[in-house]
């Protein structure tokens, strides 16, 4: 009978899969050691540091430095490292539980700048980090309390984008007379056309995008002038805080206090407001964020957007974008830009604490950081960056920008849900869909609670 | 009835024990974990954890982004369940006829359920963007502009989105139960001459109320824990527009590091439907009764 | 049998349903096909790729060990299965006909499914650390046994109610005992349920992002957590991604269809057509 199989199939199934389950689960924590790759025979001595990293170019290139190590200098220090990929978008949440069951399962965390000040209580500064050999931004962002809890890999900040050759007719005098009557039209100024985007105040970024969104110029070969990531999302908060600091802003003034309802911060929303309301960007970028600013970009239905520099590879390469790529400073004045660096750490409670500084001492060199770069990392070294040009256009406005126009935000505790906090209390307003001011306090509201 | 004899309640108990062992193995020690989780101050961002009473969870009710999150919950779990609901039923009844290919047209209507609802959202956020994805681009050869993302639209948008994740699954359900159904009481029917929508309406219906019954509950409890896909299409926003409530609580434990926090929602949660289990388990066992 | 018969209207609907529900899969195949720049410039650029490169970093090529995440979930997927239909039919038939506990065990059982996940994360990631289970497809079996047995013995509950009890009450005259009635008459008649359950467990736990991610980390990997490392800090890979969802696919398009055909067997022999 049928019924009589399935139960004996069933039962026998469930009583074999309880005997492998003691069997598997010492199986499986001896095969984690071994997959490391490399020095077999050092087992016995090698003490076995496991490091967290994101998967993708990071993971990818990272493991190259670990293949190295382990077959070089790990062997000197009597360390070999095994690097585990969680993935990418739950990385952090998942060392969050980690870190709150004070687990001692990995020995090495990925952090990030942004979130080095939750985690420091968590984790043991690294000694052995040689701050001269870094981008002053990169090292200084991952310190918390004057103790460098981060060792720095890749370094992300915000360029504008925009397409060469279309900024280019603006030079052209036939186009002067329209221009200035969009810019009438949408800012309430006449403006006359500026052909140099390193010069852009705002006003100058606006009036071109609107010069090229076929609402008002139906010549205007891209659809609109403008990809802005408006989505209720921490990461598009890091984007937009270069407005607030290009015009003299900042999360908090002098006093501590929070800061979103100065002058700055309601023409920061203002501005987001004018680009999204006017139309000068599609109706769908309410959900926007990296990959749909590409997207718009290569498409060719926007040509212009303050973007992380990661997507520098991709534009520079694709679609429309493809060698008419230009570069630029965010507009406004002073620093501007949002660096944050990723970073590797060392857990409070790992096991292995010696065995670890060695390996993060071994990885804060430029000898280590220069496999990573040749594998696709981006490291904070202006010394292996500035021989990187070749490759990677970028990294010279990336090394220029963090020297002189980057900036931090303040590193509290809750620097993380701050960004969170903004996207949320903001990105309505980011839409001109509720008053800057009353989205401005409502965020006020918020970073207090945040920085008690 | 059948009798219940001392043998019988023995048989009971060995067949409930496996359960048992499981619920008290898997329910017992989260329950504790999390219940005192919820009266601590468990914060991602202070390594030391300390009781703190109710204070937890006088944050949550005092906070309007928690009762907003209820409330488009609610909206969005009562609509998607209505459309899917309706629509599953009526797709049963379509495919409880002879039609050809029905088992290839069957497995590719539960599709959807076999991708998971996270790498579905992905595919919905690449088919569906203006500029890179094939439905803005059909339309486009149409001549029609559709901006599928507007504020204004992105409810709706959703509801479409559950549903054609979801209808599947409650088409399953209805369908399953319309297989007990004899082709003799169809006879019958129709033998009194009754026509086909008063036969479903007066016969059909009434029959498959358990099944409605389990679809409804189910259907109601996964919108309410909905995540997957509005989270990567919207992260709840612009705003907290269509932030669920476990959006709120993901973001709760996970973006605001408050783990007390969220564990505080999570109980109240419970406590707002707890009141509505016992009237539904009685719908299921009365008709049980038949 | 008038209302059964077959209808060109149904036939026509039927094929609308399976296409509109088909959008997000063809859309998948769509992408998977085309290169990455045809991705970057446009839905409408049919450039294809003819290595078809998607589907090898799929399987693996891109340094993910894909073989092994399809591994992993089929394993999880079918263990779910067994463990929750050991579970749940015995029990809701000592609920349902031995009035076994009232009615506690579906209101506990309806109460899981209000618990939203992430009250069971954390305990779970730490009781089950405790026994070394963190990362083996054992514990996402347990994990996922436990998600899906609130559908398990709701369905059955359902089911049982829909079988008439005379069948039963003629048999226990006849003298059979408990185990005899629940293995030769219930079981049979309970076929269709088990196979929604069946297919319902495979298909959700294959669909299990939330509880994957937290409590595994390279070993017990699934498929769709996998198939997220496609999102990268250099663009989000669309055409490995939607190769990675048209693979996974498979397994659990094989096994519904598998099922199915198992329904009809039950079916067929005699079990529910009086």
């Amino acid at each position: 009978m049928q019924s009589k199989k399935l139960m004996a199939v069933a039962s026998s199934l469930f009583a074999s899969a309880l005997v492998l389950a003691g069997c598997t689960s010492t199986a499986s924590s001896d095969g984690a050691a071994d997959t490391s790759g490399a020095s077999e025979s050092t087992a016995t001595e090698a003490t076995n540091v496991s490091m967290v990293l994101w998967p993708g170019p990071e993971g990818e290139a990272m493991q190259k430095v670990v293949d190295s190590y382990n077959a070089g200098q790990g062997v000197a220090d009597g360390v070999e490292v095994e690097q585990i990929l969680l993935s990418r978008e739950d990385t952090f949440s998942k060392e969050a539980a980690l870190m709150k069951a004070e687990s001692s399962e990995y020995d090495i965390y990925f952090t990030a700048s942004y979130l080095i000040g939750q985690h420091a209580g968590y984790l043991t500064p690294a000694t052995g980090v040689d701050a001269s050999v870094y981008l002053a931004a990169s090292v200084e962002s991952l310190q918390v309390d004057g103790m460098q809890y981060g060792v720095p890999l890749d370094t992300s900040l915000h360029f504008m984008y925009y397409r060469e050759d279309l900024v280019e007719t603006l030079s052209d005098a036939a186009n002067a007379d329209l221009y200035s009557s969009i810019a009438n039209e949408v800012l309430g100024k006449s403006l006359t056309p500026n052909a140099d985007p390193s010069t852009w105040t705002w006003e100058d970024a606006i009036a071109t995008a609107a010069f090229f969104t076929q609402e008002y110029n139906p010549n205007s070969p891209t659809k609109y002038g403008y990809a802005l990531p408006a989505k209720n999302l921490l990461y598009n908060t890091m984007i937009w805080n270069n407005l607030l600091w290009g015009l003299g802003g900042n999360w908090v003034d002098s006093s501590g206090a929070p800061a979103i309802s100065s002058d700055a911060g309601i023409e920061a929303i203002e501005l987001y407001a004018t680009i999204y309301d006017k139309g000068l960007t599609s109706p769908d970028s309410a959900q926007w964020e990296y990959g749909e600013t590409n997207a718009a970009l290569t498409t060719g239905n926007a040509m212009m957007a303050l973007q992380w520099n990661a997507a520098f590879s991709e534009l520079s390469t694709t679609g429309e974008t493809a060698g008419k790529l230009g570069i630029a400073p965010p507009p406004g004045s002073g620093p501007r830009t949002h660096v944050h660096s990723l970073a590797v750490a060392l857990n409070k409670f790992s096991a292995n604490q010696e065995a670890a500084q060695k390996w993060l001492a071994f990885l804060a060199t430029e000898e280590a950081m220069a496999i990573y770069a040749e594998n696709g990392g981006v490291p904070s070294m202006p010394g292996i960056l500035t021989g990187m040009v070749d490759t990677n256009a970028s990294f010279e406005n990336m090394i220029e920008y963090a020297n002189e126009i980057g900036y931090s935000e303040p590193k509290v505790a809750r620097e993380f849900d701050i960004y969170a906090a903004l996207a949320e209390e903001l990105s309505v307003a980011w839409l001109g869909q509720e008053s800057a001011s009353a989205a401005a306090e409502a965020a006020d509201a918020a970073m207090a609670e945040l920085l008690e | 009835m059948i009798p219940r004899t001392r043998d019988s309640r023995i048989a009971a108990w060995i067949l409930t024990a496996p359960l048992l062992a499981f619920f008290a193995l898997m329910l017992g020690y989260p329950l504790l974990v999390g219940l005192q989780t919820s009266v601590s101050r468990n914060q991602l961002s202070e390594p030391i954890v300390s009781f703190s009473g109710l204070d937890n969870f006088f944050r949550i009710l005092t906070d309007p982004d928690f009762w907003g999150s209820i409330g488009f919950t609610l909206q969005f779990a009562f609509v998607a369940t209505s459309l899917q609901l309706v629509l599953g039923f009526l797709l049963a009844l379509v495919f409880d006829r002879k039609i050809p290919a029905k088992a290839a047209l069957f497995s590719a209507v539960l599709v959807p359920i076999m991708i998971a609802p996270s790498l579905m959202a992905v595919m919905f956020r690449l088919i569906l963007n203006e500029n890179i994805g094939a439905i803005p681009a059909v339309f486009s050869l149409f001549g029609a502009q559709v901006s599928l993302f507007d504020p204004a639209k992105v409810f709706p948008l959703l509801i479409l989105l559950d549903c054609i994740q979801f209808i599947p699954f409650t088409f399953l359900l209805f369908y399953a139960s319309l297989q007990n159904i004899s082709d003799e009481l169809y006879e019958a029917a129709s033998i009194d001459g009754a026509r086909y929508s008063s036969t479903i309406w007066r016969i059909v219906l009434p029959i498959l109320k358990p099944a409605i019954v389990v679809v409804v509950l189910l259907r109601i409890l996964e919108s309410i824990r909905n995540f997957d896909v509005i989270y990567i299409l919207t992260g709840g926003g612009p705003g907290t527009t269509t932030q669920t409530v476990g959006i709120f609580i993901y973001k709760t434990a996970f973006q605001q590091g408050d783990f007390g926090a969220a564990a505080a929602a999570s109980v109240i949660l419970v406590l707002l439907l707890a009141p509505f289990t016992p009237w539904i388990i009685k719908k299921l066992s009365t008709s049980e009764k038949q | 049998m008038r209302f059964r018969k077959s209808s060109g209207g149904a036939f026509a609907i039927a094929l609308s349903a399976a296409f509109l529900f088909n959008v997000p899969l063809l859309g998948a195949i769509f992408n998977s096909l085309r290169s990455d720049e045809a991705i970057a410039s446009g839905a409408l650029v049919w450039e294809f790729d003819s290595g078809f490169t998607h589907f090898q970093n799929a399987l693996g090529a891109a340094g993910y060990d894909f073989p092994l995440f399809f591994r992993n979930s089929i394993l999880i997927s079918l263990g779910a299965v067994i463990l929750v239909t050991v579970l749940a039919v015995p029990a809701s038939y000592a609920v349902v006909r031995l009035g076994f506990g009232g009615p506690w065990i579906l209101r506990i059982a309806v109460a899981l499914r209000v618990i939203p996940a992430i009250f069971f994360l954390i305990p779970f990631y730490l009781m089950f650390s405790r026994f070394g289970l963190i990362d083996s497809i054992w514990v996402l079996i347990l994990v996922d046994s436990f998600i899906n047995l609130t559908l398990a013995l709701l369905i059955f509950a359902n089911a049982l109610a829909e079988i008439p009890l005379e069948i039963e009450e003629s048999a226990a005259i006849d003298g059979a005992n408990v185990y005899q009635r629940l293995r030769h008459i219930v079981l049979p008649l309970l076929a269709p349920a088990m196979v929604s359950v069946a297919v319902l467990t495979f298909l959700f736990t294959w669909a299990d992002y939330i509880f994957a991610v937290v409590l595994t980390a390279s070993d017990a990997t699934t498929v769709t957590v996998g198939a997220a490392n496609f999102v990268t800090s250099y663009g989000i890979r669309w055409g490995d991604i939607s190769a990675a969802v048209v693979l996974s696919i498979f397994p659990p398009l094989i096994f519904a269809l598998f099922a199915q055909k198992f329904l009809v067997r039950g079916l067929a022999s005699g079990a529910v057509k009086g």
